[in-house]
């Protein structure tokens, strides 16, 4: 079992304010080294530049590729069939949540998120994770 | 001339009763006529003193005492007869004859001196005819005629006699009542003059066919000008008197006035003609049913709705109009409401059906009535289409504004928190409040978006439920313990009195967003230092979630609208309430979402208890309160 605490985060979201905000919460009060992308191409083309990040966190509204798309765009690259997504949305509706964990999404975390708890969410998820590897 | 020929020629004359008597009255002739007349023979009377045997003893001694009167004389006898004709030449007069056989005839009798060529008396000869048939008839000409001018004169309709040529010849009190004239100011005028002239024709063309006698009498309703110039309607009958010869002598006319009758109905028609513009200008379709749906009547609002402009649609089912979905729907809308109509909706939204097969929404409102003991719907009908489409605009309008409104929100939230957890270093002592504030109001914000959008989902159905079987009494612990710090704001202690173990089939946080609502609305409506009391209990097959406080309490007149939309109380509580007036709306559409009710115990001054009732499976056991904090803590 892989015991490794969580360092590295890609965080993809196409909103600079909450891009700025996720990164800021992640790194100043979660302690993580957080790469921030504007879209699911950039996340793409980051991750095919060999970086290889613990967690992804994708926001799913977004323009181009959305954040299915860009799941399982990550999922179809080689090394990356087994890293944990976190879907972090505003949209909770339940059928369409249920329908994410069957395409594999780890987690699905809501927007608005709050500063003081998603650290611990993204914590969360990644322990989970890693009990199930 | 020969004695023969003379004979001959008297009693030729059957009709005629010829009597000649010598100048002493001694009867010299008696005709065939006499005879017939009479009853006795010739040979009977002829050297006889008339007029003992056939005059009437009564009548002659009359005329007798008439006569001496007359001339101051003592005349009686038979100079009763002759003495005017002597005077005068020749005399006739009425007088009575006496049958042979007892019955009595009326006569006119003349009576002339006969005299010789040397201008002699030689006799007196009386012509008598017999008139006792054209008397009698006279008499009830008389009679009749007398009766006729009563009836006439006490008729209570009109009645007058008008010339041939148009002049009123006689009114009576009726009539003159009628068109507003003294009697003698109506004789001086012709029915033509106070006839409307719209009229005049089609009566003169009448009086032209009685007159020329191809019609006895007619009858029409025309108009009359009354004396101070109004309309009189009236009913005249007209028909024609002729003398014996056949010739036209007057006109008698009788006049009903019609003009009340003729104004009611006049009323009646404008009043059923302003109520037919009024159906015919509605925009909205309005139809009645008989019992077995069919359609019988039906104004041009409905017409245009359905598209039918060129049909008839009378006795056609109203089905025909309502598509296949919603037929059976539509139709049993109606004949619950026909057969029960208190206890029915009365109100229905249905999809419809033209006749080119397109369909369209339309509301349609029920009300009943009764004619000739026949049950009849009356339908009002109206084409919603353009409202729907409208409110689905206005549905996705919030939607969208509201998602667009949390987006920044969440930056400035998310931002502000960053802050105040000292992310970007450490906060100066006299900030920290601010930060405060503008954290609460914030999430008040965030809160109110998403009341707007739970209830725009609701109302468009869209909102899904999380629903699953699992105990209460957790999900009542959360919702105590996530609202406590917020009722220690207002200094309210939440206290959850009795619990009650058992299964529900709930969406979780749904369920919790409910207790928030009511947890936070006690709190804020509480007395400071004050108890909330969370009580569970079953109640029945369900169990009863109350939340009870001691604020100020609902009035009755509130308690009505308490769970619908934008509702809040007045501000008689010294404290400003806070909140968009939509959580107990919500909480209803949620609770009836999962098959729960809400409701609310008030009395003003007596605090407010607010519960929901769920369906439930009980766990078989009931935990203690105090147990049950302790686990809490």
């Amino acid at each position: 079992m892989n015991t490794s605490t969580l360092k590295n985060v890609l965080l993809v979201e196409d909103e600079c304010d909450i891009r700025l905000l996720v990164t800021m919460t992640l790194s100043r009060l979660g302690g993580l080294d957080v790469h921030a992308e504007p879209s699911g191409k950039g996340a793409i083309s980051y991750l095919a530049e060999g970086n290889h990040p613990d967690l992804i966190v994708l926001d799913v509204m977004m323009p181009e590729m959305d954040g299915v798309q860009t799941f399982e765009a990550i999922r179809a690259m080689p090394g990356y069939e087994e890293t944990p997504v976190c879907f972090l949305t505003a949209k909770v509706h339940p059928e369409e949540i249920r329908r994410w964990h069957e395409l594999g999404i780890n987690d699905v975390l809501s927007k608005p998120f709050s500063p003081a708890l998603l650290p611990g969410q993204i914590q969360a998820c990644w322990s989970k994770w890693q009990q199930a590897h | 001339m020969k004695p023969d020929l003379v004979n001959a020629v008297l009693n030729s004359s059957t009709e005629l009763a010829i009597i000649a008597t010598c100048p002493d009255g001694v009867v010299q002739v008696f005709n065939r006529g006499a005879e017939l007349m009479l009853g006795y023979s010739a040979d009977e009377m002829v050297s006889k003193n008339t007029p003992a045997i056939f005059h009437d003893v009564k009548e002659v001694e009359a005329y007798s005492s008439v006569l001496s009167a007359k001339y101051q004389q003592e005349i009686n006898g038979f100079n009763v007869f002759v003495f005017e004709p002597t005077r005068q030449g020749h005399e006739c007069r009425m007088w009575t004859y006496l049958r042979k056989d007892g019955t009595r005839l009326t006569v006119n009798l003349t009576i002339t001196p006969m005299k010789n060529e040397s201008g002699e008396l030689i006799g007196y000869m009386g012509i008598a005819q017999d008139i006792t048939k054209i008397r009698s008839l006279e008499s009830e000409l008389l009679i009749s005629d007398q009766r006729f001018s009563d009836a006439f004169h006490s008729a209570t309709h009109g009645m007058g006699l008008v010339s041939i040529e148009g002049r009123w010849l006689d009114a009576n009190a009726a009539l003159c009542k009628i068109f507003g004239y003294e009697k003698n100011q109506l004789l001086l005028l012709d029915f033509q003059r106070i006839t409307h002239p719209d009229d005049l024709e089609q009566d003169l063309e009448q009086v032209k066919q009685l007159i020329a006698g191809e019609i006895l009498s007619y009858q029409m309703e025309k108009r009359y000008f009354h004396s101070n110039g109004s309309l009189v309607y009236a009913l005249l009958s007209v028909s024609l008197v002729r003398d014996l010869q056949g010739v036209p002598l007057y006109f008698v006319s009788q006049i009903q006035d019609l003009t009340t009758k003729k104004e009611v109905e006049l009323q009646s028609e404008a009043r059923q003609r302003y109520l037919q513009l009024v159906l015919d200008a509605v925009a909205d379709g309005i139809i009645t049913l008989d019992k077995n749906l069919f359609i019988e009547k039906y104004n041009p609002g409905a017409v245009k709705i359905f598209h039918s402009f060129d049909d008839d649609i009378s006795n056609v089912s109203i089905l025909n109009f309502i598509s296949d979905n919603d037929k059976q729907r539509f139709s049993s809308f109606c004949v619950n409401f026909l057969l029960d109509m208190k206890q029915s909706a009365s109100r229905v939204e249905v999809e419809g059906i033209r006749k080119d097969f397109s369909t369209f929404e339309f509301e349609c409102h029920i009300s009943n009535l009764v004619i000739d003991e026949e049950p009849k719907a009356v339908l009002v009908i109206r084409d919603i289409t353009q409202r729907k489409r409208t409110d689905k605009m206005k549905s996705e309008f919030v939607s969208t504004v509201s998602h667009e409104l949390r987006t920044p929100l969440t930056a400035i939230k998310g931002s502000l928190e960053l802050i105040s957890l000292g992310a970007v270093g450490d906060l100066d002592q006299e900030i920290a409040p601010i930060m405060d504030v503008a954290i609460r109001n914030t999430l008040r914000l965030s809160c109110l978006i998403n009341d707007l959008l739970d209830i725009d989902k609701l109302a468009s159905g869209k909102l899904e439920l999380n629903l699953k079987e699992q105990r209460l009494m957790p999900i009542i612990d959360d919702a105590i313990a996530l609202n406590s710090r917020f009722a220690e704001d207002y200094k309210v202690h939440l206290e959850l009195v009795e619990g009650y173990d058992c299964w529900v089939n709930v969406d979780s946080q749904r369920l919790q967003q409910i207790l928030t609502n009511y947890l936070s609305n006690a709190a804020k409506f509480s007395p400071l230092c004050s108890r909330v009391d969370i009580t569970v209990s079953a109640i029945g097959e369900m169990v009863r979630v109350s939340v009870k406080d001691n604020g100020p309490g609902i009035s009755d007149d509130f308690k009505s609208k308490l769970f619908t939309r934008f509702s809040q109380g007045d501000g008689s509580d010294s404290r400003k309430s806070s909140g968009t007036g939509l959580g107990l709306a919500i909480s209803k559409e949620l609770a009836t979402a999962m098959n729960a009710k809400v409701g609310c115990i008030s009395k003003i001054k007596h605090g407010s208890t607010f519960y929901i009732d769920l369906p439930c499976k009980p766990a078989g056991q009931v935990r203690s309160s105090i147990s049950h904090l302790r686990e809490v803590s």
